[in-house]
Formats: structure tokens, C-alpha cells, sequence
């Protein structure tokens, strides 16, 4: 993937040697992004997680089982952006000013082909109407619009905060967004600050400099994707499980 | 010549032309007047003496406020200034009572739509999109689609949208993405979705 | 001329018009709008749009009293954020905090007050005025009337206080932070406070405390890390949690043996000689403990907890050694085993030392908490069935009192009555119950003390953003109402903010502490405000006060350990082939059981947290029993027979089925239906208030 010198990649950096498995990142992704609650029907299966944070162990039996958590969310492929080459109406792209490959809920018409190719499990697909409690839609996100049901939505790496960030870069007479006015939800409300989001592209940046090191991997990384998600641990069987895990047991793996 | 028969299936022919091209866009839009009358050119004129920033500002974290809070308008008119009835009911019925004004936004865009003025200002005048807006003396009648429920503005004031009079008449995704690609500006889906 | 219109006729003209109207905008134009129309249907919500403004404030769920910046619109708060460098939280929040802004709309909100039934099988609304004639009917006639107070320490704890002195039928009975009500049981004063100092402690040592999981405030984890290499952290339990799985050591131990392992390490302590002579002197019944804790040799408990008895032995030394250590309870613990567990700090010599448990001065502009101390009781040493009505303050988080406590403590025959200030539907169907509707965050003013997690005290103030919605109290309002049905006249009357403003008047008056202002992100000392109104702002902006470092000199204390401890029965050995049942604390952040309905994200939708519905297994049990991931099972015990869904879990015990602690309704079920079961009541209950593990069967439920 070529990216030209002036254009941000935004990525994020997630040490899961300091996440704790609190949950805080898939609330304040819910609130921020308008997620709705889930329906009394809802399952693991049809639950709406942009950010969902999945447990990975090294297989052994009690008491020798080690775990971490992997919070996973869309993890903005830069190669071959597998959901966005199967959308056949054009509904996910590919946005070269920010590296983040948009879904646009409103031109997806629901195939769902996209979450097949997605080798991460990190799309959603909208089985119900959404459904706030009488109220609880005086708290949404103005800068979000809500989605509908039969629907895809995912990860966009809060965008709603982009085009904040952009508006006051313009605002303040800026060609282009001003890196400490933008960071995700996830990322602000991790309680452990195991989430670091930043520009990849600027080679000085806490997250280029964090990708680059020995101890930093992404999921799935022999697909060729790119992801722009890495993951950091120190523990060494972390590293080993993680190249043997394949796309399939990922999904497993998160379910516990 | 002309059979009956094609003279019947001209007349049909003629008929729903008539419907489509005049009776439809009439049908279509229903026509609601603004909850109060106002005029740019008295505020903007020596009368006011104001300028659009008085009340159409960018904040410092770059929102935009398009329809100014009642607030704004009581600064004035906590009482009656002048002598316009619409002035008149202003005050009684809105400033008094403490209630916002139901403003009809010719411009709204639908929720998914996601618009800066702050990026735009500067590089694009007000009037590319809004017209003469800002010196009007009052408020024309608001359109309102019956199907789609938004302004008349956003599609247009042609109906086929061959014969679009300016750059602001019409305010469709086409028309944005014409503009943007008409200054070099790129498209992506999320520069104007949110 | 014929005017008969034929067939053909027709067709011929609608021919025309099917040809003219595809050469008309009508279609295309229909066609487009349609497709517009079809974007917004209306039962998708339209956020509001509005003035984007940040408030800060803070949290009243919990102790911790985090500071939190709202994202407004208009005046509702639409998200929430930690307040960066604030002196409580260092700008970290928890879950349920987060969600802290949706609590407003619940569907559990009561909106009304409502009397249930004993059974709680029927409900009835009432104006509030005749609530509180009912419930004057009620006072009066009640010889024994116990105010619960779950967050001593606010001003309206003064006033609850207050009331209880003046009224000759009411008690008032504190429930302290963690822990703090055994440092107070064994140093026969009970008007002490203080605070685990584990940020300064070189050691800690936790029975199974959720230390990373709400235990303290959200930023120990975070504040933990930071310190990695000079702080040592051993954690014992049954489970790899997220906490032991990141403490420096792991200690496997049996379920419900976190008594006998604490007595060991007080035996060791003694045995080998690693308590200081001002610790040994501290304890008045010293020999008769000796005595005691000659049972528990570490080659006795090791039978009991699975822990070798050289693991027992090196963790006592640890704890004596690398001091200032400091030993944790999780508050799923009964007194039992607090008291035990604070045995073993008095013997470090923890308690009143930096980096232990550092007592705290009481903070000024209160009714002094000793004055106030006198009147109070303990729920736990009530006689059982002594008590006509219990008046529950459930405004802020709800009430962790397990029912069956107040079941025990209530006047027998369904006689007994609860009247709960609570914003939320709490049926408890044996008795019969009034509920008052409260404020909930964000509606109303109030006072919150700092966490129980830091050396010092605190004080902080949250703002009410929206208004009040017709017909709620707060909790000040509600002990007004309190002390006029029973015709007691309070020191402090008025508006909530009157009530406030005379606290921290008193407050400034004294010149004590450091205030944080969130204006400038800066600490400041009270002296250098030249006014009242400029503490109350700081405070009401969402800053918080913080004491000076002045401890009570813990050499004054001396403790008698023995009437506590020897209560203390061995742990029963059970058979280890026997299949368990044992309640765990996941995340224990907010007690309250009532929680935003987005927090289906980490239960119903992921799977990342236990609900009240789910059970831990390990992966062999589960095989042993035929059992798979996610099927339901049905759990058969004493205490009867209930349905969970099982989730095999490597990091758990074998042979032991785990269920949670914390059940918790966000409220996608029907609000009154929604006391979902709760899996506790399968285990059976100590003398001294801890779950025992059980005996159970398990069973697939082919549903």
C-alpha cells in the first residue's frame, strides 16, 4: 500500500499485557457510535460489538492455563482490504486521507459478504431494529448518525472525532487535523491506557515507534492484510499462540 | 392521418406529460409557511446594522451555528423594537414564553449527511449554496416533499434537475461531489457521511 | 355517435400515458425519494443536536468518587470521560460509570412511590404524600426502626445519625468500607476510619480481592503497572482472574479456605517470631491467641486450602518482611474472614503505618463521627427477627446487604417492612416494601466521600446537570421528610445546596487539606482560598478536597482479637471429589444492581463478564458431566434448583461450578420482573456472613 508522505495512517497500539479485560473500550465504543443495547433474544451470536474484547489462552489445562485479553475490533486492513473487495455496492472504501476503510451503513443493502471475508469476525450485521429505552435516546451521539435494521456496521475508528478534529483544524485556519485532537473512545476511556492511537505514518509518533518493536505483533498476520491494529506482549507464549492461530480459531478463541 | 387510435394514445401520451411534468412537482411539495417572518435586509440594513456573524458564527472547536437560539433573537427583542406584527408575536410568543422558534431549514441535510461550514468558509461563498439568502426581505414558503420528507432545496427548483439556474439550486450528493471534483477536493465516502 | 368507451380504446390511451409518464421526472423522481425515504424510518432515533459543552463532575456510584467530564448537549450529558489528573481517580472511570448518564432513563426507574405486597407478587402506586402518611402509621408504630447507611461519611450520614439519637425507636447503623467495620470490631472503637494505603505498600497480600476488577478505584490497575518491580502483589483464589493472572504470584487455593490460610500466616507469624514487640504489645489477649492459632499449623491448613504448607510459610514471611505490606479481603467476604485478614495486619503492624492501613481524621464540618458512633449498631449484631422496619438509602448505588441478612434481621411472619429511597424497582418478596423514588446521577446535588483505596480522605461534590424529575427525593430531602413524619427537629434543615454550603463553609474554616481544581488542573492548599464560595465551586465544578497527611497515632490503639476470632470455626474438609457451587466477584466496581442496558455489551452480547444467568466450569468437569460451552444446565443444591448456562473456563477450578457475585439487570427484561434469580442463594452462608462452598449436583436442561 502506497501512502504518500503528507496523509495520516491512523492505527492503534494494544498492549494486552496491561489490558485488564474491564470491558470499558466496547461501552464507551457503544456510546460514542450509537450502538444500541442488545434485545432480550440477543446472543453472543447477533450481539453488536464494534469493539469486542476476546479472551486468548495458551490451551493448558488448570492451573498451568495462561490468558490475555485481545480487545478486536476492525482492524483497517491496508492490503487487499478483504471486506472492501467483496462489497458489491461499493459500501466500504477505502479512505486514503486517514487509512481508515469506512462502512457506509447507508449504502450497504445487507449481503453480509463482507463479514464472510472479514478474517477478524470484526463486522456486525443489524438483526434488529435498533431500540433505545424510552429516554436513553436523549444521550446519543449527535455526530453519529444511528443505523437501521439488515444493515453492516463496524469500527471506523470513531470518525464522528475526525471530522471534529478536522472542522477545528479549520476552524483554527489548519489544513489538516491536529493529531492531539483526535483519538478514539476506546483509547480515551481505557482505564490501563493499553490502547494508543496515533498516526502510523509519522515515524516519530508514540504508535509507529510502539508498531516497530520486537515485542509488537498483528493478528493474522501471514494473510498479507496489513492491519493498522497492532498488539503488543512481552509474554512469549502469547507470540507462539497467535502464529498458530488461524482465522477459525480466533473466532473459538472468543467465545471463551 | 392521425387515427383515432393515435390520437387517443397522443392524448394519453400528452396527458400524463402534463401530470408528470406540472401536476406532480405541484403535488409533491407540500408548501408551509415559516413560523414567523424575517427579513436579512433589515437586520443586514442600516435599520440593524448587523453582520452575518452576529448571529451565523463558526465556534473555536469549529461547529456552526446555522439557525441562531432564541436566546440570540431576545438579546434585541425582549421587548418590541419596531412595529411589525411579525416582530410582535416574536416577542409575545416565543421570546416571552421562552420557546424556540419551529425555523423550517431550507438547507437540512438528512441525518447520515455530515457537513462543516467551518472547512468550507474561505474556499467557498455563502451564496454558492445558500443564494441571495442573506438579503432577502422574507422568508419564501418552505417545500416540503411529502415522500422523502426533506426541503425542496436539497433536490432543486427543477424538477427534471436539467435546468439548474446556479451552483444553489439543488444540494444533492451530486451536486457536492460535482463541486468537490470541480475544485480538486476528494470524495470519500466518509469526508461528507457520518 | 356511440359513447360506449371500448377496451381498446383504453389501452390505447393508457398506452400513451405509460409512454408519456416514463418521459416525465414522476417515476425516476418517486423512485429517488422513495429511496430516501426508506433511509429514516421512524422508530430510528434522531440524535439531537445542540451546543457541544464539557462539564465535570463526579461519580456518586461508588466510594471512589472518580471525577468525570460530561460531553453535553444542551444540558444532557451524552458521554462520559474521566477527568484527567484528578487526585481520586487519575482520569479513569469503570464500566458502569461510563454508563453512569443512561441510569437517568432506565426502564426499572420508579417514577412513583410503590408499595408491594409481602410476597412482592402485587404493587401499588401512591402519591408521595400519602406514602409518607402510610408510612408515619408505620414509624410510630414500630418499637425498632434501622436507618442502613452504605456510604457513612456524606453529610446526610449526620443527619441519619442525628435522627437516630433524637428518636427513641431508631438506630442508625453505618456500614463501613471494606474491611474498616473489623479494624473497628477489634479495636472496640467504632468510630474509626481509615484507608488501605496499597499505593505506598511494598506488598499486598489479597484473599481473592478483585483488585483490577472495581476492588478500589479504576486506576489501580494502571497505577500497579507503573510500579511494576518495586511492589509485590500475591493473590490467592480458586480462580485465575484477571487479577491473579497479572499479580507478581498466584496461589491456588480451595474455595471458602481463605479463613484458614489467614490464620495460618498468623500462626507462622507468631510461631517464627516476625511480629514487632509493639504489635504483640498492641494486642491485649495475646497468649489467649497463641493459644488459638496452635491449630492452624501450615501442615494443617495446607489439608484444608490445597496450598503447600511451605507456600503458606513463605507468604507469612513475605508479608513480615518486604513491609509495608498491607493483606485485602474481596467484599464478597464475610466478617469472618475480615476480621481474620485484619488480624494479620495488626500483627505486621500494618495498621496506622504508610503503606498499610493509615487511619484517617475525621473530616470537618460533621457531626463528630464518634458523637454519632454511639448510637450506631452493626446490622450483623442485631438479634435476628428484632427489627420492624428497616429504612434503606439505596439512592446512590443501590444496597449490597445480602436480603437474606434483613429476612434474618426482620420481625418474622411478613410483619416486618422496608422502606427503600431507591430510583429503581427493588421487589423483595418478604416484606412488605415501600419505595421512594430517588434521584439518580446527575439530578441532584450531593456530597461523596474519597476512596477507601488511597492514605488520605476525601470529599467531593456532584453537580445536578439535569432536573430532578417530579416527585423524586434525594437523600437529604428524604431524612427531612424522615424526621418530620417522626417529629424530630434536625440540626440542618432546607435546601440540599444549604445543607451542603454549611458543610463546606465548615470545611473552608478549617484551613485542613488540598482542594483540586479541575479549572486549572491544579492542587491547592483550602488556606489559600480567600473564601467559602471559592471551595464550593471548586468542588461543584466537579474538583475534589483532599486531607492532610494527619493519621490517628495507631501506638494509641489497642485491640482484643479474641471475642472476634474465636468465633472463627475450622473449614470443613469437604470430600474433593465432591462437585462444588461457589459465588465469585467479578467485577466489582459498582454494586448496585441496577445497571445501564449497554451493558449487555460485556454480558448477553460478548461474554466477557459473568451474568447472573452464567457459570464458570473447567473445561474436564464439564466433560466429566457430559456438559458443553454454553449449554444449560441446572444446579441442584440444599437450597433448591436453579438454571445457568454453562461457560467452560480453563482458568477455574476443577470440580467446582463458579457463579457470580455481582448479578446485575440492565433492564432488557420487563423492569418488575427483572430481580433476576440470584445464583447466591445456592450456596449456603457462614455464621460469619461468608459464602461456603456447596454441594451440588449438576444436570443438562434440554430446553
Amino acid at each position: 500500500m502506497e501512502t504518500t508522505q503528507k496523509s495520516p495512517r491512523y492505527g492503534m497500539v494494544i498492549d494486552v499485557d496491561r489490558c485488564t479485560g474491564c470491558g470499558n473500550c466496547m461501552v464507551a465504543c457503544a456510546v460514542e457510535n450509537n450502538v444500541p443495547p442488545a434485545q432480550a433474544k440477543v446472543t453472543e451470536r447477533t450481539g453488536m460489538t464494534w469493539m469486542r474484547v476476546s479472551k486468548l489462552d495458551n490451551g493448558l489445562p488448570f492451573p498451568e492455563n495462561r490468558s490475555v485479553y485481545l480487545p478486536v475490533s476492525c482492524q483497517q486492513c491496508d492490503h487487499h482490504t478483504p471486506c472492501q473487495s467483496v462489497c458489491p455496492q461499493n459500501a466500504v472504501e477505502y479512505d486514503i486521507e486517514s487509512g481508515i476503510v469506512a462502512q457506509i451503513p447507508v449504502r450497504c443493502f445487507g449481503c453480509r459478504y463482507c463479514m464472510t471475508a472479514c478474517p477478524y469476525h470484526a463486522r456486525y450485521y443489524n438483526w434488529f431494529d435498533p431500540e433505545w429505552a424510552d429516554g436513553i435516546e436523549r444521550t446519543l451521539n449527535p455526530d453519529v448518525s444511528a443505523r437501521m435494521r439488515g444493515v453492516v456496521e463496524k469500527c471506523n475508528f470513531c470518525h464522528g472525532r475526525l471530522q471534529a478534529a478536522r472542522a477545528k483544524a479549520a476552524a483554527d485556519g489548519r489544513k489538516t487535523e491536529s493529531e492531539s485532537d483526535y483519538t478514539t473512545a476506546c483509547a480515551e476511556c481505557c482505564p490501563t491506557q493499553a490502547i494508543r492511537f496515533g498516526n502510523l505514518a509519522d515515524p516519530k509518533s508514540e504508535v509507529s515507534i510502539l508498531s516497530k518493536s520486537p515485542s509488537a505483533f498483528r493478528l493474522l498476520e501471514d494473510l498479507g492484510t496489513e492491519p493498522k491494529v497492532y498488539f503488543r506482549s512481552e509474554q512469549e507464549w502469547v507470540h507462539t499462540i497467535v502464529k498458530k492461530t488461524s482465522s477459525s480459531e480466533l473466532k473459538e478463541h472468543s467465545n471463551g | 392521418m392521425l387515427t383515432p387510435g393515435t390520437l387517443r394514445f397522443l392524448a394519453g401520451f400528452v396527458f400524463s406529460l402534463v401530470i408528470g411534468w406540472f401536476v406532480f412537482p405541484y403535488v409533491l411539495y407540500e408548501r408551509i409557511e415559516q413560523p414567523l417572518q424575517f427579513s436579512h435586509k433589515v437586520h443586514t440594513g442600516e435599520a440593524g446594522g448587523m453582520s452575518c456573524t452576529d448571529c451565523h458564527e463558526v465556534k473555536p472547536d469549529g461547529r456552526f451555528t446555522g439557525i441562531p437560539a432564541l436566546e440570540k433573537c431576545a438579546t434585541c427583542h425582549s421587548s418590541q423594537v419596531g412595529t411589525s406584527p411579525h416582530e410582535k408575536r416574536l416577542v409575545d410568543e416565543y421570546v416571552a414564553k421562552n420557546r424556540e422558534i419551529p425555523w423550517l431549514v431550507y438547507a437540512q441535510q438528512p441525518e447520515n449527511v455530515y457537513f462543516s461550514h467551518a472547512s468550507h468558509i474561505g474556499s467557498v461563498e455563502c451564496a454558492n449554496c445558500h443564494g441571495d439568502h442573506g438579503s432577502t426581505d422574507s422568508l419564501r414558503v418552505y417545500e416540503r416533499n411529502r415522500i422523502s420528507g426533506y426541503s425542496r432545496d436539497i433536490w432543486g427548483s427543477s424538477i427534471s434537475r436539467l435546468a439548474r439556474k446556479a451552483t444553489w439550486d439543488g444540494k444533492k450528493m451530486d451536486d457536492c461531489i460535482g463541486c468537490h471534483e470541480s475544485r480538486n477536493v476528494t470524495n470519500t465516502c466518509l469526508k461528507c457521511h457520518k | 355517435m356511440n359513447s360506449k368507451i371500448t377496451r381498446r380504446e383504453v389501452l390505447q390511451f393508457v398506452g400513451g400515458s405509460a409512454l408519456g409518464v416514463l418521459l416525465s421526472p414522476l417515476p425516476w423522481k418517486v423512485l429517488d425519494d422513495t429511496a430516501i425515504w426508506t433511509q429514516n424510518w421512524p422508530w430510528t432515533p434522531k440524535p439531537k443536536r445542540g451546543d457541544i459543552a464539557y462539564r465535570t463532575t463526579t461519580c456518586t456510584l461508588c466510594q471512589s468518587s472518580c471525577g468525570m467530564r460530561a460531553r453535553t448537549i444542551g444540558a444532557q450529558p451524552v458521554s462520559l470521560a474521566g477527568t484527567q489528573h484528578h487526585p481520586f481517580n487519575q482520569g479513569a472511570l469503570c464500566t458502569s460509570g461510563l454508563l453512569a448518564h443512561h441510569l437517568r432513563y432506565h426502564p426499572s426507574r420508579v417514577k412513583q412511590a410503590l408499595k408491594f405486597s409481602v410476597q412482592a407478587k402485587s404493587h401499588s402506586t401512591l402519591s408521595a404524600d400519602d406514602a409518607f402518611r402510610e408510612l408515619s402509621a408505620v414509624l410510630k408504630n414500630s418499637s425498632s426502626v434501622v436507618i442502613v447507611d452504605e456510604r457513612a461519611g456524606r453529610t446526610v450520614s449526620a443527619l441519619y445519625a442525628e435522627l437516630a439519637a433524637s428518636a427513641r425507636t431508631v438506630s442508625y447503623a453505618p456500614v463501613s468500607a471494606r474491611g474498616i467495620s473489623s479494624l473497628n470490631r477489634l479495636a472496640g472503637n467504632a468510630s474509626l476510619q481509615a484507608g488501605y494505603d496499597v499505593d505506598n505498600a511494598k506488598c499486598i497480600l489479597s484473599f481473592g480481592a478483585p483488585l483490577f476488577d472495581g476492588w478500589g478505584t479504576p486506576s489501580l490497575a494502571a497505577r500497579f503497572f507503573d510500579k511494576r518491580g518495586t511492589q509485590k502483589l500475591i493473590q490467592i483464589e480458586p480462580v485465575r482472574s484477571r487479577t491473579a493472572e497479572m499479580a507478581s504470584k498466584w496461589i491456588v487455593s480451595r474455595p471458602g479456605t481463605d479463613l484458614a490460610a489467614a490464620l495460618s500466616f498468623a500462626h507462622v507469624l507468631l510461631e517464627e517470631r516476625l511480629v514487632s514487640a509493639s504489635a504483640l504489645k498492641s494486642i491485649t489477649d495475646i497468649d489467649e491467641l497463641a493459644l488459638f492459632l496452635g491449630a492452624f499449623t501450615p501442615e494443617v491448613v495446607s489439608k484444608q486450602t490445597g496450598i503447600p504448607p511451605a507456600t503458606l510459610r513463605e507468604t507469612a514471611r513475605a508479608i513480615a518482611s518486604q513491609t509495608p505490606s498491607v493483606c485485602v479481603t474481596s467484599h464478597a467476604a464475610g466478617d469472618d474472614v475480615q476480621d481474620a485478614v485484619m488480624l494479620l495486619n495488626i500483627l505486621t503492624g500494618a495498621v496506622g503505618t504508610q503503606g498499610g492501613i493509615t487511619l484517617r481524621a475525621e473530616i470537618p464540618g460533621m457531626r463528630s463521627a464518634a458523637a454519632s458512633a454511639k448510637q450506631s449498631v452493626q446490622i450483623d449484631d442485631l438479634p435476628d427477627h428484632s427489627v420492624n422496619v428497616f429504612i434503606l438509602d439505596e439512592s446512590l448505588s443501590g444496597s449490597s446487604i445480602p436480603d437474606t441478612l434483613l429476612q434474618d434481621k426482620l420481625v418474622s411472619g411478613g410483619q416486618g417492612v422496608i422502606i427503600s429511597l431507591s430510583p429503581f424497582v427493588t421487589p423483595r418478596p418478604f416484606a412488605l416494601q415501600y419505595i421512594i423514588p430517588s434521584t439518580v446521577m446527575f439530578e441532584t446535588l450531593g456530597d461523596t466521600t474519597g476512596p477507601f483505596d488511597a492514605a488520605r480522605s476525601g470529599l467531593a461534590l456532584s453537580s445536578a446537570l439535569l432536573p430532578a424529575p417530579d416527585g423524586t427525593l434525594d437523600a437529604l430531602q428524604f431524612v427531612q421528610k424522615c424526621a418530620e413524619t417522626l417529629s424530630v427537629s434536625l440540626s440542618s434543615t432546607g435546601s440540599s445546596e444549604e445543607i451542603l454550603k454549611k458543610r463546606i463553609g465548615a470545611l473552608h474554616a478549617s484551613k485542613r487539606g488540598q482542594v483540586f481544581m479541575t479549572s486549572t488542573g491544579e492542587t491547592t492548599d483550602v488556606k489559600q482560598l480567600a473564601t467559602a464560595d471559592d471551595l464550593w465551586n471548586a468542588l461543584v465544578e466537579g474538583g475534589c478536597w483532599i486531607d492532610e497527611a494527619v493519621g490517628v497515632n495507631a501506638r494509641a490503639l489497642s485491640f482484643r482479637v479474641m471475642p472476634s476470632i474465636k468465633h472463627t470455626r475450622q473449614t470443613q474438609t469437604t470430600d474433593s471429589n465432591t462437585l462444588l457451587v461457589y459465588p465469585i466477584v467479578e467485577s466489582s466496581a459498582y454494586s448496585g444492581k441496577t445497571v445501564s442496558p449497554l451493558m449487555s455489551k460485556v454480558s448477553q452480547e460478548s461474554g466477557l463478564r459473568l451474568s447472573a444467568q452464567d457459570a464458570y466450569l473447567n473445561p474436564v468437569t464439564a466433560a466429566a458431566h457430559q456438559i458443553e460451552h454454553g449449554s444449560t444446565v441446572a444446579l441442584r443444591t440444599k437450597n433448591g434448583t436453579m438454571n445457568v448456562r454453562a461457560k467452560l473456563d480453563a482458568r477455574t477450578m476443577p470440580d467446582v461450578i463458579f457463579v457470580s457475585c455481582t448479578a446485575q439487570s440492565c433492564g432488557n427484561q420487563s423492569a418488575i420482573a427483572s430481580s433476576a434469580q440470584d445464583v447466591r442463594l445456592l450456596c449456603e452462608v457462614s455464621s460469619g456472613g461468608s459464602y461456603t462452598p456447596t454441594p451440588v449436583t449438576i444436570q443438562k436442561v434440554y430446553l
